[in-house]
């Protein structure tokens, strides 16, 4: 058992959009390709929209032409831009907020009413953010892309007592659902792979832990087979060891980080299937316990 | 001398203009939480070059050191950023410092420039600068597989390279594995450094992070820096150090990097004066 200050935490709306599928490279009249980390060209497809067949619980590797596959609904911000000078805009606090395990609600539209859950947030440098949403597969054919969904965003500030790390992104049922326990002041949670630091790759020297990802590489083939990353699906919970995702994302001996794995796999060097961080200890009060079925799906029960 | 196509490349002109300062308007925040501000990127530095160390600078956030220079049309910014390279000679067009000639010694974001201490005071922000590019497509005869990036013919040639059992002998200050590898991971060599964490105690201390200079020819194993950037078992990069340290978690000195290839292809031999100041005679080498 652990406690939380759960009660402690502010309950709030915030609004995004259906987003539509975006290319990683703009392509233009003489063409553009995403260049794999062996020099061949891939068209590179699977960031934003809506996805009828790839779901959290679903292999990260195996797409043909995917990069960045996000499963489910993807969801964007209002506005990305400042509406006006002086003003901020809404994006980051509709990525920042929105926690994984919180409801999504569709509030306009032919899909009015439908409710999903959220089950990942993603972005770096070169790929936009967005909130990923599960939908059951009847609900989702009745989305369009451009629907408006709320989310009841609870999560920011969650705290476990006793525990010398910080959790991000969660919401405190979703937390409650990893069955945790504190064990003389170390956390233990069920993850379905330890992930060495070399192995980490674009993300370094991003955000802060409550926006954004980190990849783990799946190039070249060898690294996948050496480390055993071929098992891994969207939804994983997995722990980075020697890594530090607080106020930044870089190395740091002796931290664990552990997080979800939000998107599928890429063939560009240095890229790979984004992690958003759910917990963290420098100290090394994060204890890693392997379990196969460490996959959102068991946690959120959606298939 | 190494046996290079140097003389089938294209040599075209190039400009920037001298950007000025920016600032976010708030503190950067250090990995512990820590709040600062961090300052030292564009602008032009009076104190700071090529040959000196990267850490230690009061507030420093990824200095660049010497002047910044950038096109400000998207387009045209778009061709020097692919075209210039280290080493390619600059030369000053428009205000006070007009006539005034340098070199290129790093590329960030933007392209930083050495010019002598004189100049460096006569130049302005928005001064205009123009670059004869001279580098894409460079390759080693006899060694076509290793990738060479952003490196002038000239400049290779006075790296001290020598060819020793069929690989590459680069001289080097430094070298750093894989995991301490941090911003920039995953992009594009042509366009973008990528830095050499500073912000976890221990390894600054373990690798002697705080030794690393400006202007300093490092390796970079298990790294590939061919079609994108990432890790590639016994692979080696080879870089120069263009920025200076950085206290945001992944952050730190940033390495424009050079030539590349898998196992097998390039070795290295340790010259503490491994440094583009000396190859380029911007300092005097000092006597061993």
């Amino acid at each position: 058992m652990i406690n939380t200050n759960k009660e402690k935490l502010l309950i709030q709306e915030v609004v995004g959009v259906v987003s539509h599928p975006t290319m990683l490279v703009d392509g233009g009249l003489i063409g553009a390709y995403v260049t794999t980390w062996d020099g061949r060209p891939k068209i590179g497809f699977g960031i934003g929209g809506i996805k009828y067949n790839v779901k959290v619980g679903d292999s990260c590797f195996g797409w043909p032409e995917a990069e960045y596959l996000e499963p489910g609904v993807s969801l964007k911000s209002l506005e990305e831009k400042s509406p006006a000078p002086g003003q901020q805009a809404t994006d980051r606090s509709f990525y920042q907020y929105s926690c994984i395990g919180n409801e999504v609600t569709v509030i306009n539209g032919s899909a009015k009413g439908i409710k999903g859950i959220v089950t990942g947030k993603t972005g770096y440098a070169g790929t936009p953010y967005h909130v990923l949403a599960h939908f059951p597969l009847e609900d989702l054919k009745k989305i369009n892309i451009g629907d408006k969904v709320s989310i009841i965003a609870e999560g920011i500030g969650l705290k476990i007592e006793g525990f010398d790390g910080e959790v991000f992104n969660m919401s405190p049922k979703f937390l409650e659902s990893l069955g945790l326990e504190l064990d003389k002041g170390m956390l233990k949670m069920p993850v379905t792979k330890e992930i060495p630091a070399y192995v980490m790759g674009h993300g370094v020297g991003g955000d802060q832990a409550g926006l954004g990802h980190w990849s783990i590489q799946t190039s070249p083939p060898d690294l996948v087979k050496e480390c055993g990353l071929e098992t891994l699906r969207i939804g994983d919970i997995v722990a980075c060891k020697d890594i530090l995702m607080h106020y930044g994302k870089g190395y740091y001996k002796g931290a664990t980080t552990i997080g979800i794995i939000a998107f599928g796999a890429s063939d560009i060097a240095g890229h790979g299937p984004g992690i958003f961080a759910i917990a963290e200890s420098k100290s090394g009060k994060l204890k890693p316990i392997i379990d196969p079925d460490a996959n959102v799906t068991k946690y959120l029960r959606v298939k | 001398m190494l046996q290079t196509n140097e003389d089938k490349l294209v040599r075209m002109a190039v400009q920037g203009e001298v950007i000025h300062p920016r600032s976010s308007g708030g503190y950067s925040t250090g990995p512990e939480g820590e709040p600062r501000i961090g300052l030292g990127m564009s602008g032009i530095k009076y104190n700071i070059t090529v040959g000196d160390l990267c850490w230690g600078w009061e507030g420093g956030e990824h200095i660049e050191p010497g002047l910044t220079i950038t096109n400000k049309d998207q387009k045209e910014n778009a061709a020097l950023s692919a075209l210039a390279c280290i080493g390619d000679e600059v030369e000053v067009i428009t205000g006070d410092a007009k006539g005034a000639k340098g070199y290129i010694i790093g590329k960030h974001v933007n392209f930083m420039v050495w010019l002598k201490e004189e100049d460096q005071k006569k130049i302005h922000i928005e001064d205009k600068l123009q670059i004869e590019a001279w580098g894409v497509g460079l390759k080693i005869k006899g060694y076509e597989d290793i990738f060479v990036n952003k490196i002038a013919p000239p400049l290779l040639q006075k790296m001290g390279i020598k060819i020793k059992d069929g690989k590459l002998v680069v001289p080097i200050a430094a070298e750093f594995p894989a995991y301490i590898m941090g911003s920039g991971y995953g992009m594009w060599p042509v366009s973008i450094d990528y830095d050499i964490e500073t912000t976890c105690p221990t390894s600054n201390d373990e690798l002697n992070l705080k030794n690393i200079r400006f202007g300093d020819v490092v390796a970079l194993k298990d790294q590939l820096n061919m079609w994108g950037r990432g890790y590639y078992k016994d692979a080696v990069t080879i870089g120069i150090v263009i920025h200076g340290w950085s206290n945001i978690a992944g952050h730190g000195p940033g390495v424009t990097t050079i030539l590349s290839a898998m196992s097998g292809k390039i070795s290295t031999v340790k010259d503490p004066n491994a440094n583009i100041a000396y190859y380029l005679g911007i300092r005097e080498r000092p006597k061993k």
